[in-house]
């Protein structure tokens, strides 16, 4: 089973808002675009890492400030739907796909006929205990105010309560039956390792041991303990504390009646002071990767021992912290131990690192725009591919650079970088050198993301190659899309145009040593590849007498375009 | 699989059913839940007690409760939006009006809020799970019904029921249904002691032995609790295959003791004192059978007392404007009680809902009360010592069994006394109250009693 969808209404930054979830799934976006109030949102209708359920109260910063304003405006406007805009927080999770008769039970009950599929639906809500009570009271607040004079912040949030309840009768869900569907967030603002003044444990960590020792290990942790506690009341210190007191004649008698005994805590609480060591110190004391990577680890460590339960398992940012070879190590960790973990264990990760990304598959991941989230799973195999074989591309800079100009190889590039890198004024605009014909599949992927966004856009340049269909297959794009451009050499490659360009011939001449017309020095610069194309870069951008070096038409066209 | 057990009154059906419980869940290996359901509050309690007395604890996939908590919170609630679009999320026990229209008209106005009153809970049950129902009338609606069986059966792996002669025919069926598809069903009753739906077991068993998935287990005629002389007597109201024995070596008495007697209220008081059993078929004179707490508000005034200005928590103040009512009705009388309640609670009603108050009223009036005795409704399970009936005519017409037709045999009456008779672990008393008697011949009801092996209390 797994959590297939989940819909958010005003809380925080979403207004309305929905999402599909895979079993794994890799949570990209801009910072700023919700990815951790996501997190934050998924936590409500499951149950915490935490006991203290009062987490679940939100504040009135939670609730979506757009719809606190649409609604005191209708209040103060008097009109006729106030009721409908109350600002309700809800966030509906959609389980599907229960594998088998246990993980059927756990959902039973949630049961909600979708057409011809049956789903599984929870939702939290925060929301006014009663509805006309609060608008009474809303109204009073806004009583001869205009929708200037008025904070978000006053709405009476104290009004508010929040529940849980199955979707297919709206009857609160019982505690006993939440807690088979939990919840665990390594945040970005993670490492409680080392938190607390009290360097305790983390919860985590408590939480693994009490699933994993036996009954026998129990009592002798307990018989140990309180052991532990008789030693030191047979040190008989306590019997001098309160002593007699030979002012008043009853005192003794009163105070003869008096004990010290140890307050023997649960074993939980005996156990969440285990912390711990990792080689001669304490983990909380080794660096923030190294704690990172034993973080991790024990969370899968945890999901492991509890088969009874539904873990929905968080990481913000695995790669924080982490040098390069622990980055190998966690994104394989993550990978492998995602794939082997049973049914009742999902997945969601968010990652700035294209490397995670390409490993764990572009099609589990889910694109944060700022408005939606869009998910790329049907992102085709020879990009899943494609990427998988270069852990290295950037889909990043693909997806979310503002002006991004894909070329095929590194000549390409390296001229443009080195002509833009002259120009005054910072260089906004990323260059990505594919290394193979052919772009469609980027560009559907793009526009995926960024189709009819004016502030994206991207440029394709492109080799002739004599082929007319793959050029008209291109420009179609072009045609299609405002914020795509795409140019194609005239000639069958760069070099050829390039040559071509006012006034190179001459110059490209005086650096190669040649004397060659059009076609002798582009066979010259294509024989040697790269590494011409590094000289006349490097010519490009010498100190003294810099080569002054015109680009060819199709790709001054671009750059133009996209600045 | 369906298991029926039939086993007379003192058979140590609780103990035998708590001793299959615990062998049950010990061998179980699934991580499904297991439910012991009855009929009253009152005998779960007395499943749990027992199985703590052998077991020590309730295991957590134990799910002990009644049949009507089961049926809402397994089916109704979670399911009744899946095959019968309908969403029920709150169950009433407001008195109903006898008229099948007025009551359809509460059921329907209940309904819209989401509300299923406690008197079709079986009905509504079966409708869901059923697809013989005329509700699944197309090939999409009968597939449904069957998709939800096979979701239900994920999630109970046996259910166990005791007394399960108080179901009715639909809640039989559900059950059964339960059973042919996976899920293991045991019932153990005694159809003899079916008070509320006199014919309903007897059917249900012809009915399903034939089935590939039924077993009717042997009856079990042995009693540990009654002695043998008063099996004399309440084996005449016994079928002939069910007639019991006696395991008990205590020897039974069996006597009668009249209202001119000077000591009959301090007799009766004692033995209500002492815990033992004093029941009357139903309320007469001096006799009460305390049921205030039996229903509940009208749904709608519940709700204007639940919205009342009060800052408390709405399900406790309403219970509590309840049981206060309850004690005003009875010390300032029915009208004095609702003007109370309105000013209390500032409600506006209609005259409808003056109508409704009044009738609650009725159902717990009590004038000139002497003895808190139980009915024999509620005396089933039970046992002590000393079990007296309180004499009715329509008891004494049924024991004495002058002048009662065959039609009349083996209906709710006659089965209510087979239950006064067989709760007694060694006296039984027959109160004759003359109050009740009329206009009777006294001499007669002696004789007719003496008849039966009754000697007068000494």
């Amino acid at each position: 089973m797994y959590i297939k969808k989940i819909t958010i209404n005003n809380y925080r930054s979403f207004r309305s808002f929905e999402a599909e979830l895979h079993k794994l799934t890799v949570v990209i976006g801009e910072n700023d675009t919700g990815k951790t109030n996501f997190f934050t949102a998924l936590s409500l209708p499951l149950s915490g890492n935490q006991i203290d359920f009062n987490q679940k109260r939100l504040s009135i910063s939670d609730i979506n400030k757009e719809a606190v304003i649409g609604f005191f405006t209708s209040v103060i406007n008097d009109e006729a739907d106030q009721l409908q805009k109350i600002p309700k927080v809800s966030i509906t999770v959609e389980f599907a796909e229960p594998e088998d008769s246990y993980e059927i039970a756990l959902l039973a009950k949630w049961l909600v006929s979708n057409g011809d599929e049956e789903t599984y639906q929870i939702r939290y809500d925060f929301k006014p205990k009663d509805d006309s009570d609060f608008i009474e009271v809303v109204k009073k607040l806004l009583v001869g105010k205009t929708i200037d004079d008025v904070n978000w912040f006053t709405l009476p949030v104290e009004l508010y309560d929040y529940q849980i309840v199955s979707v297919n009768n709206e009857k609160l869900i019982a505690y006993s039956d939440l807690k088979h569907v939990s919840i665990h967030c390594i945040n970005a603002e993670r490492d409680d390792f080392s938190e607390s003044s009290s360097m305790k444990s983390n919860s985590i960590f408590t939480k693994l041991l009490m699933n994993t020792l036996n009954d026998d290990d129990k009592t002798q942790i307990n018989t140990a303990y309180s052991e532990f506690f008789s030693a030191i009341e047979e040190t008989e210190t306590f019997e001098k504390i309160i002593g007699t007191n030979p002012d008043f004649d009853n005192y003794d008698d009163i105070i003869k009646q008096l004990e010290c005994t140890p307050n023997l805590p649960n074993l939980k609480n005996i156990l969440s002071n285990i912390t711990l060591k990792y080689g001669n110190e304490y983990l909380y004391q080794k660096g923030l990767g190294q704690r990172n990577l034993i973080y991790i680890f024990i969370l899968f460590a945890y999901y492991k021992s509890c088969g009874d339960t539904f873990n929905l398992c968080c990481i913000e940012e695995p790669e924080a912290h982490l040098s390069v070879n622990n980055l190998r190590l966690v994104r394989d960790f993550i990978e492998k131990s995602s794939r082997n973990s049973g049914s009742l264990v999902q997945t969601i990760i968010s990652t700035h690192n294209p490397s995670i990304i390409n490993k764990l598959k572009i099609s589990n991941v889910l694109a944060f725009t700022g408005e939606k989230a869009i998910s790329l799973s049907d992102a085709p195999t020879k990009l899943v591919d494609y990427l998988r074989k270069r852990p290295n591309f950037d889909i990043l800079k693909l997806l979310f650079a503002n002006k991004v100009i894909l070329v095929e190889g590194t000549t390409e590039e390296m001229l443009i970088s080195t002509y833009l890198s002259k120009q005054a004024g910072l260089n906004d605009i990323d260059i990505i050198a594919i290394g193979q014909r052919g772009y469609t599949t980027f560009l559907d992927i793009w526009l995926a993301l960024n189709e009819d966004n004016p502030n994206k856009k991207i440029g394709v340049i492109r080799d002739y190659d004599n082929s007319d269909a793959a050029k008209a297959k291109h420009d179609a794009y072009d045609t299609a899309h405002t914020n795509i451009i795409v140019r194609t050499t005239v000639n069958y490659t760069l070099e050829i145009d390039l040559v071509e360009a006012e006034g190179n011939l001459e110059l490209l001449n005086g650096l190669f040593e040649l004397n060659g017309d059009i076609s002798e020095v582009s066979d010259h610069m294509i024989k040697g590849k790269a590494a011409m194309m590094l000289d006349v870069c490097d010519a490009m951008a010498r100190e003294e007498e810099p080569l002054d070096i015109k680009l060819p038409p199709h790709i001054a066209q671009i750059i133009e375009a996209v600045s | 699989m369906i298991e029926v057990q039939i086993a007379g009154a003192g058979a140590g059906k609780t103990y035998g059913l708590a001793e299959a419980l615990i062998m049950h869940i010990k061998s179980c290996t699934n991580r499904k839940k297991t439910f012991a359901l009855t009929y009253t509050n009152s005998a779960t309690a007395k499943i749990e007690q027992e199985i703590i007395k052998q077991h020590g604890f309730i295991p957590q996939n134990l799910c002990i409760q009644t049949v009507h908590s089961f049926l809402l919170n397994e089916i109704i609630y979670p399911f009744s939006s899946f095959t019968l679009g309908d969403v029920y999320n709150d169950s009433s026990i407001m008195i109903l009006p006898g008229n099948v229209r007025f009551k359809n008209w509460h059921i329907k106005r209940l309904k819209d809020k989401n509300i299923i009153h406690a008197d079709i809970v079986y009905n509504i049950s079966k409708q869901i799970v059923d697809e013989t129902v005329s509700k699944h009338n197309n090939r999409a609606k009968k597939a449904k019904v069957q998709r939800l069986l096979a979701i239900i059966e994920n999630c109970f792996d046996k259910i166990f029921i005791d007394e399960v002669q108080d179901l009715d025919e639909d809640a039989l069926r559900v059950f059964e249904l339960f059973g042919c598809n996976g899920i293991d069903v045991y019932m153990i009753g005694d159809p003899k002691q079916a008070i509320k739906y006199p014919k309903a077991l007897d059917a249900f068993v012809e009915q399903i032995s034939p089935k590939e998935y039924s077993t009717i287990l042997d009856i079990n005629n042995q009693t540990r609790r009654v002695p043998k002389e008063i099996l004399a007597v309440s084996n005449g109201f016994c079928y002939v295959s069910q007639q019991q024995e006696s395991l008990s070596e205590v020897v039974g008495e069996l006597m009668y003791l009249e209202s001119t007697d000077a000591r009959y209220d301090e007799l009766l008081d004692g033995y209500i004192d002492t815990k033992q059993i004093v029941c009357i078929d139903k309320k007469a004179a001096r006799y009460s059978t305390s049921s205030k707490h039996k229903y509940s508000f009208p749904r709608e005034i519940e709700e204007m007392i639940r919205d009342s200005d009060h800052k408390k928590d709405k399900t406790l103040f309403v219970k509590a404007a309840f049981s206060d009512f309850m004690d005003d009705v009875i010390e300032h009388g029915n009208k004095r009680a609702i003007s109370i309640l309105i000013t209390r609670h500032s409600l506006k009603l209609s005259k409808p809902h003056f109508a409704q108050l009044y009738e609650l009223c009725g159902s717990c009036i009590e004038k000139d009360v002497r003895f808190r005795v139980q009915s024999i409704d509620s005396v089933k399970g039970l046992d002590a010592d000393t079990c007296v009936i309180i004499l009715s005519r329509n008891t004494l017409r049924y024991l004495s069994k002058n002048k009662l037709t065959k039609a009349n045999h083996f209906n709710k009456e006659w089965k209510k006394i087979y239950v006064a008779l067989t709760r007694a672990k060694k006296r039984l008393v027959l109160a004759i109250d003359h109050d009740l008697f009329a206009g009777f011949d006294m001499g007669a009801v002696r004789d007719s009693i003496g008849a039966l092996g009754f000697i007068y209390h000494n």
